[in-house]
């Protein structure tokens, strides 16, 4: 009897816990129609873009209801959900880490699917395609997305004797600005400065492209030892040389938030920052109503090869391997997809549309008034998206770091740069390793894969056409 | 055994089998796993392949991981003292027998009870360089030493400089003095009152008593309280992830200054997805965490006096 009371309620305990642990059983709503689950990391006013789309896409169904979830850290989470069986049926995620999802087979390929729907390569801007395709398979399909430009404020350009229509032409122009417009207090500590690699130092790990060439060649080939990133290196250097490093350090310790009033950006501490379309975004939301800010390319060092470069991100959608409704959420995705909903979703989000074709409307309704120099860039040629990379992580990271050590110069460039390489050479074959010994086994599955989604019919969404 | 030996032993691992069941689910069972992915190459989404020794092989060539040994090293260094010693002094001090004592010994362990995301977070605002309470405190002494020996004296940017980040963070480390001071608190009451009126009679004052008694019979306290705490300092991971995440860093911070055991770890484990990598530094820093508890067990034997064994 006594054996009986404790076992009774520790039993009752173990089954608690591990229900958690089940998979969630409840896939229909009340009406019948299959639920699919749709995680994204945006919030606030970019939730409100997505939830309008989807509330359109679930009015026109009578098959299937889309529950859109909002994480922080989907990266994470999705890996995490996807090794434990139970991921979302679609994600919406940026293109960097498309590498590290498919040489981890955490994706499902899509090609046949595109196949069967019509989706072609031809459709989209090429940069954005080729950012959802990674060995020879695509894995998603490309949504909204942005490039970057150079913003500067037009007040501080205007009170530095410079012509607020005329942003510089070369890096070296850049940079004789900022030694024009950087402004010390009696302490000689800075006041503002004209440009800082290190602000906002989203896209650390790329500057080098602005002398001429990115940080990895060929299929197992890291560059930070090469030519660009030497001379990438000097001029980062040349800002503690310049300013200071204890003034650098508390000039930046200054800064405030990104999204909010107190970006260096809106009060007039930096200003030219490397940005996004979607800064007009929050320029609107926290800047101050008489801020007055120009666009134009990001211009390259005279030493490069081209005239100016500019970084493309596009959100993509992908169906993590191992969803129970794949057919329902690639017709969601194929939804998404779709030049009328993808519209009103980069409207919202104040971005661009990876598609090739845009409604002759979409410019007008835009609320960017620098929207065509913001296409212009995005269809030169001279935008392209981050190298694709199974240890994109890593690499963020270490080469964040290096730039960072090398701009305040708590390092020697040439120091720092040997550092950098031989590390990343070594996270990168350590990957061409792993790729080797899975390779055959992967490439096997997912053909198979292609085939068998080719059982399932096109998709009943009905979506309009992409062209 | 008797039947009814047998029986009790049965009933008595019954009553403790949740804990049993416990620590074979929870501690034993992860443990056996970390050591084996640590020979294997495991992404977490593919299955683990067995590597052999090379994960441990890269460790020994990985200067991070050198680095995040280091920058744990110190932080210990600086905080493990640092905190029994404001601890020690704060429950002495909370001993005396004065007004308000409860009020103070409440007020004094509440910080501890700060869950550790809000604190990194009070505490990036506390120390940034510009704003920060802690610099508009600093400024006045600053100012005032460069007026009178004409130096260039600056307050530091706690979060950005690499040299200060680890300074600013065992600061935020005394915050979490609570549990230390309230165990050398109950140790300070179990010290018996005829030893302090025997010092008085030999002539004792204050610091005498507190070289003599106080310090003596609180040794297994200091023993304990200084294991615990080089434990959790080389646990330390919440307080500086969440401090560098607002100061737009990579999570190592500044010159790589924050980068702790654990973030390292974490970092290898959930963002580079080298699952089998951070279980093999994991595994390190745990034997490395038993050789320096044993040590300090030796080395103190002699000098921590139980007061039961007398």
């Amino acid at each position: 009897m006594s054996l009986l009371c404790l076992t009774i309620p520790l039993l009752v305990v173990a089954l608690t816990l591990f229900s958690g642990c089940s998979r969630q059983t409840e896939d229909r709503t009340e009406d019948g129609r299959t639920i699919v689950t749709l995680w994204t990391s945006w919030s606030g006013i970019e939730r409100k873009g997505i939830d309008a789309v989807i509330e359109d896409f679930n009015a026109s169904q009578d098959r299937i209801f889309v529950r859109a979830l909002n994480v922080t850290d989907p990266q994470t989470k999705i890996m995490l959900a996807t090794a434990g069986g139970n991921p979302p049926d679609v994600a919406i995620i940026g293109n960097q880490l498309i590498a590290a999802y498919a040489e981890n087979n955490a994706l499902i390929p899509l090609d046949e699917l595109c196949r069967q729907n019509g989706i072609r390569a031809e459709q989209y801007l090429d940069t954005f395609w080729d950012a959802a395709t990674y060995k020879d398979h695509i894995w998603a399909l490309p949504l909204t997305c942005s490039v970057t430009a150079l913003h500067y404020n037009k007040r501080i350009f205007g009170e530095a004797g410079l012509d607020p229509e005329e942003p510089p032409k070369t890096l070296e122009e850049l940079e004789r600005i900022n030694n024009l417009i950087a402004k010390r207090r009696p302490d000689h500590s800075i006041e503002c400065i004209g440009h800082l690699p290190l602000e906002p130092g989203w896209w650390r790990p790329e500057w080098s492209n602005w002398f001429g060439h990115g940080s990895f060649e060929g299929d197992d080939k890291m560059l930070f030892d090469g030519p660009a990133w030497q001379q990438t290196a000097a001029w980062l250097a040349s800002y503690h040389q310049r300013f200071g490093q204890d003034e650098l350090i508390k000039l930046r310790s200054g800064f405030g938030r990104f999204s909010s009033p107190q970006n260096p950006f809106f009060t007039g501490k930096v200003a030219m920052v490397l940005q996004g379309v979607w800064m007009n975004n929050f320029i609107e939301s926290y800047a101050d109503p008489n801020f007055e800010y120009g666009v134009a390319p990001f211009p390259a060092s005279e030493s490069a090869n081209r005239p100016y470069y500019a970084i493309a991100d596009v959100d993509l959608a992908i169906i993590p391997a191992g969803v129970e409704h794949r057919e329902e959420a690639f017709a969601l995705i194929h939804y998404l997809s779709s030049r009328p909903a993808l519209e009103k979703l980069a409207l919202a989000h104040g971005k661009m549309t990876s598609l090739r074709k845009v409604s002759p409307d979409f410019k007008d309704r835009h609320p960017h008034p620098y929207l065509q120099t913001f296409l212009d860039i995005a269809a030169s040629g001279h935008a392209r998206t981050r190298p694709q990379l199974a240890h994109f992580n890593s690499y963020l990271a270490d080469a964040s770091e290096a730039v960072n050590s090398i701009t305040y110069g708590l390092v020697s460039p040439e120091q720092a740069l040997l550092q950098l390489q031989a590390k990343q050479q070594k996270e990168l074959d350590a990957k061409l390793r792993r790729w080797r010994r899975v390779e055959e086994t992967y490439q096997e599955l997912w053909n198979k894969e292609s085939s068998s989604s080719s059982a399932s019919t096109s998709s009943s969404a009905s979506p309009s056409p992409h062209e | 055994m008797t039947p009814i030996e047998r029986s009790r032993v049965a009933k008595g691992l019954l009553f403790i089998s949740p804990w049993i069941l416990g620590f074979l689910a929870f501690a034993l069972y992860p443990l056996l796993v970390t050591a084996y992915l640590s020979f294997t190459d495991y992404s977490v989404l593919a299955p683990p392949v067995f590597i052999g020794t090379e994960n441990y092989r890269e460790l020994f060539t990985d200067l991070d991981f050198r680095k995040a040994i280091f920058n744990t090293a110190f932080f210990a260094a600086l905080s493990v003292p640092l905190t029994a010693v404001m601890a020690c002094l704060l429950a002495v001090l909370l001993n005396f027998q004065a007004r308000g004592r409860s009020f103070f010994r409440t007020a004094f362990f509440l910080p501890s009870l700060v869950p550790m995301v809000c604190l990194g977070v009070i505490w990036r605002w506390l120390l940034n360089g510009e704003v920060g309470l802690i610099n508009q405190f600093l400024l006045p002494f600053a100012e005032g030493i460069n007026l009178l020996l004409g130096t260039q004296l600056d307050t530091p940017a706690w979060l950005e400089d690499p040299g200060f980040t680890k300074i600013g963070l065992a600061i935020t480390s005394v915050w979490g003095l609570g549990h230390a001071m309230v165990i050398f608190l109950a140790g300070l009451q179990e010290a018996p009152v005829e030893l302090y009126e025997a010092a008085e009679l030999d002539g004792a004052g204050f610091w005498a008593k507190l070289k003599s008694v106080t310090l003596p019979m609180l040794s297994p306290y200091i023993l304990f309280n200084l294991i615990m705490g080089l434990i959790a300092s080389f646990q330390v991971f919440a307080v500086p992830f969440v401090m560098m995440d607002g100061a737009n860093e990579p999570p190592g911070g500044p010159g790589g200054s924050m980068l702790f055991a654990a973030t390292y770890i974490y970092l290898s484990a959930f963002a580079d997805w080298k699952m089998g990598y951070a279980c093999a530094m994991a595994l390190i820093f745990f034997l490395l965490v038993v050789a320096l508890t044993i040590t300090l067990m030796k080395l103190s034997e002699r000098r921590v006096h139980y007061a039961a064994k007398s």
